[in-house]
């Protein structure tokens, strides 16, 4: 299914209004500001690294609020792409790859 | 040490000292950056009054946070002790008799507005940005379109508590609101506000060509003796464009009678939403630093004016005499709000100071602000820098 409809902008566009935070299930169960999107967003901008990048759950909802149309989720797979590069990553993601090349069961 | 003491006034879930999440608390919508030293987050009153006493004791920076969406940098200091205020975040009480409701100051406007529909009410101040607090909309006295009928946070608030700089508890009704609404945090923390609610929604719209601000002004001599005008909106020919209007400049009047001649409800919607959504339209062209000053009717042409020359959008309230723009870069901002301070204008307040407007601030309301500070907050822990 192909979601992105509208045309969407750089990360660099973004202002911080925090409109797109709702869109995150883990941010508005905790008030946690580390799993704020705008965080995630301002993280990316800033080439830092950091799991927080983990946190987000790429289900697009947060592009979806976001007024001016940021490709968040673009955002967060190329930061998470160069934590990986750099040999940033959280230990669930080590397991994870781990029982894929062994061939098992990811979740397991 | 001094920090840490804190530690034992919150749950552990609500106390912060790592710097992930100092990080993430240092920054605001603003763009203004500043790394804080501790976060706490009181959910109760005993909580917060004791975090207070503290931060009075050791002398600590004490900023209010609420969703940190606010453009003027109230919310972010180095080395100071946030208090984020979303713990306060129940609604508590809807009075269908009197036409009230009890909420917390951490709160959204969001929230706020799905827990009143389902009563067919709503809080008559409808900001842009729906992720902001009641209680930092209440602090820097927002205004929005709609307060051309129901007035300031100062109208619509009748019963505020807060906490002051020395854990002292107040509340405050009538003329003693004055004290601690619209003082951006630098009197006392707001935690919970009465505030009067409304059946009352925008019904019909008028929209007037207009061919300069000057032929508005007299629209709106003409509107304020109308009953039911809700809001009064200039637009220049660049914003009609971005609401989908002809390239010439409007008047945009709602009414929450039959008075307009637009009486299409999803119409009358449709382009105040887009009213609404301006600010954020504006971004996508890159004007993201919002200027807004108060102005007296002689002074608004000439701010017009210079809105064309800088080649920025004009637009605003016209009825309340406040007329917003919009530079391109912080440069372009600084050296138009200057323009406009020699003009006589009185530059910001509508969204608060902040650290950003503070030498924007006029004598009078920083005067004001010291006097009750001596009362309220005489060690100046709560939000130093902003306003005095």
């Amino acid at each position: 299914m192909k979601r992105k409809t509208k045309e969407r902008r750089g990360i660099a566009a973004c202002v911080l209004c925090g409109q797109c935070n709702p869109g995150s299930v883990a941010y508005t169960r905790s008030h946690d500001e580390r799993r704020a999107p705008r965080h995630v967003v301002w993280l990316a901008r800033k080439r830092r690294d950091s799991v927080s990048l983990y946190a987000c759950m790429l289900n697009g909802r947060a592009e979806e609020l976001c007024p001016l149309a940021i490709s968040i989720d673009e955002a967060v797979i190329e930061a998470r792409r160069r934590l990986v590069e750099k040999g940033f990553e959280t230990v669930d993601n080590k397991k994870v790859v781990g029982q894929l090349v062994e061939g098992k069961n990811p979740y397991a | 040490m001094m920090h840490r003491a804190l530690r034992r006034m919150v749950a552990l879930e609500d106390y912060f000292e790592d710097e992930e999440t100092r990080r993430a608390y240092s920054y605001d919508a603003s763009g203004a950056e500043g790394l804080p030293a501790v976060i706490v987050r009181p959910r109760h009153n005993e909580q917060l009054r004791r975090i207070l006493v503290h931060a009075n004791r050791y002398k600590l920076k004490v900023i209010p946070r609420g969703s940190g969406t606010g453009t003027r940098a109230g919310a972010v200091r180095k080395d100071a002790l946030i208090i984020d205020m979303r713990g306060f975040d129940t609604i508590t009480r809807l009075d269908t008799q009197l036409h009230t409701v009890d909420v917390g100051a951490g709160v959204t406007v969001a929230a706020l507005a799905r827990a009143l529909e389902k009563k067919g009410y709503h809080f008559p101040l409808v900001p842009a940005n729906s992720v902001a607090t009641i209680g930092g909309l209440a602090a820097t006295n927002h205004v929005t379109e709609e307060s051309q009928l129901f007035g300031d946070w100062n109208d619509l608030v009748e019963r505020a508590e807060s906490f002051d700089g020395l854990g002292r508890f107040h509340t405050s009704k009538g003329k003693e609101l004055d004290k601690v609404l619209g003082k951006e945090g630098t009197t006392g923390v707001l935690v919970t506000l009465r505030l009067k609610i409304t059946k009352q929604r925008a019904r019909t719209l008028d929209v007037f060509e207009v061919d300069n601000p000057s032929a508005a002004l007299s629209h709106v001599e003409r509107l304020s003796h109308m009953r039911g005008v809700l809001s009064i909106e200039y637009l220049d020919a660049a914003a009609s464009q971005l609401l989908g209007l002809d390239k010439e400049e409007h008047l945009l009047v709602a009414y929450t009678s039959d008075a307009g001649g637009y009486k299409d409800i999803v119409k009358v919607e449709s382009l105040l939403a887009a009213r609404k959504r301006l600010t954020s339209t504006l971004w996508s062209q890159g004007y993201t630093h919002e200027i807004e000053a108060s102005l007296e009717e002689e002074q608004i042409e000439r701010f017009a004016a210079r809105c064309k020359q800088a080649g920025q959008p004009c637009y605003g309230h016209i009825g309340l005499g406040i007329m917003l723009t919009a530079a391109k870069d912080t440069k372009a901002a600084e050296s138009f709000r200057n323009g406009l301070v020699s003009i006589g204008a009185m530059v910001g307040g509508k969204h608060g100071y902040g650290r950003l407007l503070h030498d924007y601030v006029p004598d009078q309301v920083r005067k004001d602000v010291r006097k009750l500070k001596e009362e309220r907050d005489y060690n100046e822990v709560l939000n130093p820098g902003v306003i005095v």
